[in-house]
């Protein structure tokens, strides 16, 4: 079918097409308060064609795979190259080395050889150790299995494959206390198959929460104002990823949304900085190529402090004069890839975390565990998180929870205030949801070392 | 179409009744959209087009749920008994009643468009280039950075085992476009949204007009200082509000499954007397408004807080059988396969008859606060406000003035709402579906410098 479509694209005239197949099956059980509320299948196929004409894209999809449908997408995209030539940017692509290779990530043990009982049974009892710790109202759990089969091919001789299977179990507590609730959430998910599933002690991690949320619920908000912080990793992750990563991303930087336009080999962060992108880790996203078919290697970002690359895609390479990095990506066969990151991060550092916070006299150690998300405006390189329940540092100690912490900031300014980094590293991804960009989502990794900020606008409740 | 899906949607009841279900639910969707992105150049151009097919299947008091994207015979008699295969392995629930029992559909206008439903690049393509001119013309240091137009089309078939079956066609425009102005070394954004069922609806002009003056404006921006302050929440941000606030925490669902703080307290005074706010299925071009349900219930308008008294919740077929109530027809699924679940559908914070220009003058001295990020973080739960506001004006003088960005806005909203809220204006804006009219919030906590 793909090759029916390339060559379609080239007989009506396109000077380059490339063709993306997917079939992607999603299995999502949930249960709350002992009692299942839904367990769901869905299986989506489908093919999308993108095609340059005379320089200007056309892109079409559609999930009826007959012949029929599939050439009528292809004269779709021609179509759509033509009639919006006269307003459509002039597009180049960088030069790449067409690759012909299947990938298929790690899966030991296939989630659907598990039965439906086991899996249910499992969240039953992840469930059940949630609702038993005191203080406790409600409790929420849930697993999602996806995945993922690709094929990539290209007029220029790409052909890709990959397989990819992804698991992992969330769970939320509501702590209840004098009147007030507290909701306090977390999930593991890994690219695997079952045996991540088997490895990891979900009652402990439930229990866990349950425990926080029902300290959080009676714990008080910090004093609005500016303080010295100690970020943990996971947070650090999120933060990098929203409010610098996305104004690394080749397509911003071209159309002059990027706070980091224009500062190409300067420094954007203080020395202790390096900040790297990979499309594949144990821990984190297993993505080797991209919806391009490019490579995706490891890109170093930031290095000492200074700005050495931005994310690319083929059409954004040529424009920045860069190399491709392998980050042209899209959420699926129907969407057009766009500059996205994969597993972003920060390198570790030599401090311990009792290090990072014994210089610290009064501020906020800062944690990721629990997190509401973040959102960033690229243009100024502002950004807004809510941060999951936290602690006090008073005089170089962790002290008291305290609970809706929100932090904001200008990221240039941030990150040219951390003066102390962790060696702790944590890396992860999510098989429940992932980053949003011009209504596409793709599951993305990121993580980082603690590390300390010398100020930051901490807001509260 | 329409008869394809209507066929599909039969076949699919038959087959799982025939696998061994007691019951059976078919939810069958098409959908066609075009999506441009943009800069002063149109950068990509798509055209996609998509079916799904969900299938409810209910074994005694057991429930399964399958979905496909093919309408293929063979795949619908394949999806229908893997939703019974799920439904056998699934525990019993013990709320389980039935099916809706009868299909429903209520009259709703202006939610689809022909001239929308074309999906033609030409339109899209002229709709884009009015954007980007009009954010050309706001000055010559200005352009558009970054923007989006996406236009759809759906049609969806509801049937189940009890018999009948409802239908309905929709149109949807979402446009979006930010500008960046730069001077001297300095950089500032502006960004506009809207949503509509109708592309003529849309004023693309006043799109780029807006965002253009607007990042021109913020060259000057500056940070405030810490303090507290009477603010004036343009309505599309208050609507952003609403929905956070309230979108998950006045259904049933949540005060059923004890996560939400107002479970409990129905006829309570919950907000001041000129506080209202209600859900509204029917709303006339209504972005979420829709004839019936993910579930074949008819829509209507139910007040939820109604002059400050909570009056009611949000109720799918499910969650009103629990409690021997009547479903609003508020049942929402995520995909085709995914079981439904109550949410709104236009929530609607009703107007007050505040002029916006009497409004800044009575307000004398205080925050209009324009664009925000992360006022979706808020927490619904104990009704924390948290916005970073990026774009606002100081009212200075009864008056706007001075550009100021940067701060963190904070507040306790469910003590402004019976407090600190205190002027609405007559015009309600629109962000995606839920409705806001700008509003004043007395003693607002403001975070700068």
């Amino acid at each position: 079918m793909l090759e029916l479509s390339v060559k379609k694209a080239g007989e009506l005239g396109a000077d380059y097409a490339d063709a993306r197949a997917q079939a992607l099956g999603l299995e999502v059980i949930r249960v709350e308060n002992g009692e299942l509320r839904s367990y769901e299948l869905s299986e989506t196929k489908g093919v999308g064609i993108r095609v340059l004409l005379n320089g200007r894209w056309g892109f079409a999809s559609t999930t009826h795979l007959s012949r029929e449908a599939v050439l009528e997408a292809v004269e779709k995209a021609i179509k759509i190259a033509r009639a919006s030539a006269s307003m459509a940017k002039a597009v180049e692509l960088a030069e790449i080395r067409p690759e012909e290779r299947i990938f298929e990530s790690s899966c030991k043990l296939d989630p659907a050889d598990i039965s439906p009982e086991e899996k249910v049974g499992l969240l039953m009892d992840i469930n059940k150790a949630s609702l038993s710790m005191r203080g406790i109202k409600s409790a929420r759990t849930a697993l999602a299995v996806r995945k993922d089969e690709m094929g990539f091919l290209s007029s220029e001789g790409a052909r890709l494959g990959l397989k990819r299977t992804m698991v992992g179990i969330f769970y939320a507590s509501t702590g209840f206390h004098e009147g007030v609730v507290e909701e306090v959430s977390d999930s593991s998910s890994a690219t695997s198959g079952w045996e991540f599933i088997r490895d990891v002690d979900w009652l402990s991690k439930a229990e866990e929460i349950s425990k926080l949320a029902a300290e959080t619920a009676k714990a008080r908000g910090p004093p609005a104002g500016t303080y010295p912080v100690v970020v943990d990793g996971r947070l650090v992750g999120l933060l990098l990823h929203e409010a610098f990563g996305h104004a690394t991303e080749g397509d911003i930087v071209v159309s002059g949304d990027s706070v980091l336009m224009g500062k190409l080999g300067t420094k954007v962060a203080s020395e202790l900085v390096n900040v790297v992108d990979e499309g594949v880790r144990p821990e984190g996203l297993y993505m080797p190529f991209d919806d391009e078919g490019v490579l995706k290697g490891r890109t170093v970002l930031v290095e000492g402090g200074v700005l050495k690359a931005f994310l690319t895609s083929r059409e954004t390479a040529a424009e920045l004069g860069l190399e491709p990095t392998g980050n042209g990506r899209s959420q699926d066969f129907s969407h057009f890839p766009i500059v996205r990151q994969t597993n972003y991060y920060m390198e570790p550092g030599d401090y311990s975390l009792e290090e990072l916070v014994e210089d610290v006299d009064f501020g906020f150690l800062i944690r990721g565990r629990g997190a509401g998300g973040g959102q960033v405006e690229t243009g100024m390189g502002s950004f807004t998180f809510r941060a999951g329940p936290s602690n006090v540092i008073r005089r170089g100690e962790v002290c008291e929870l305290v609970r809706g912490v929100a932090i904001s900031g200008y990221i240039l300014e941030t990150l040219g205030l951390v003066e102390a980094v962790g060696k702790d590293f944590e890396l992860r991804t999510s098989v429940f949801g992932g980053c949003g960009k011009m209504g596409q989502t793709v599951p993305v990794g990121g993580g980082g070392p603690p590390v300390r900020i010398r100020r930051m606008v901490v807001g509260g409740a | 179409m329409r008869e394809l899906l209507l066929d599909v949607g039969h076949k699919a009841v038959k087959s799982a009744l025939k696998a061994g279900a007691n019951e059976a639910e078919a939810y069958v969707a098409s959908e066609a959209s075009a999506e441009a992105m943009f800069e002063e150049k149109i950068s990509s151009f798509r055209i996609s087009s998509r079916t799904g097919l969900g299938i409810r299947a209910v074994v005694g008091k057991r429930i399964g749920m399958f979905s496909t994207s093919s309408l293929e015979s063979s795949d619908i008699t394949r999806a229908a008994e893997m939703a019974v295969k799920i439904a056998r392995a699934s525990d019993e629930d013990k709320w389980w009643r039935s099916l809706p029992e009868e299909l429903s559909s209520s009259h709703v206008e202006g939610i689809f468009d022909e001239k929308t439903a074309s999906l033609e690049p030409e339109l899209i393509t002229e709709c884009i280039s009015t954007a980007v001119g009009a954010v050309l013309e706001a000055g010559k240091n200005v352009r558009p950075t970054r923007g989006l137009i996406r236009v759809s089309r759906s049609e969806i078939v509801i049937c189940n085992s009890w018999g009948g079956d409802v239908e309905r066609a929709e149109t949807a425009v979402v446009g979006w476009v930010r500008a960046t102005a730069e001077e001297a070394g300095k950089r500032a954004t502006g960004s506009e949204a809207v949503s509509s069922r109708a592309i003529s609806n849309v004023d693309f002009e006043a799109l780029g007009r807006e965002a253009g003056r607007r990042s021109l404006d913020f060259l000057r921006a500056r940070k405030l200082p810490t303090q507290k302050a009477d603010v004036v929440v343009r309505g599309f941000v208050m609507a952003s509000l609403i929905s956070t606030m309230f979108g998950r925490t006045l259904t049933a669902e949540a005060v059923q499954e004890k996560r939400s703080p107002w479970a409990g307290k129905l006829g309570e005074v919950v907000a001041s007397e000129a506080f209202t706010l209600v859900d509204d299925g029917t709303l006339r071009e209504g972005f979420r408004a829709r004839p019936f349900d993910d579930e074949g219930i008819g829509t209507q308008r139910t007040p939820l807080i109604e002059r400050g008294v909570l009056k009611a919740f949000l109720y799918d077929d499910y969650r009103a059988k629990r409690e021997g109530a009547r479903s609003t027809g508020n049942a929402w699924r995520i995909r085709p396969g995914s079981r439904p679940r109550p949410a709104p559908n236009c929530l609607i914070l009703q107007p007050g008859d505040w002029r916006f220009e009497e409004l800044l003058a009575d307000t004398r001295r205080g925050l209009y606060v324009v664009e925000t990020i992360g006022e979706w973080l808020s927490d619904p739960m104990r009704g924390f406000l948290n916005a970073t506001i990026t774009h606002g004006y100081l009212i200075e003088n009864g008056e706007l003035g001075q550009p100021v960005s940067g701060m963190v806005m904070s507040c306790d909203f469910f003590t402004a709402m019976r407090e600190h809220m205190d002027a609405f204006c007559r015009r309600l804006e629109n962000c995606m579906g839920y409705y806001a009219p700008a509003t004043r919030i007395r003693g607002v906590s403001i975070s700068g410098e």
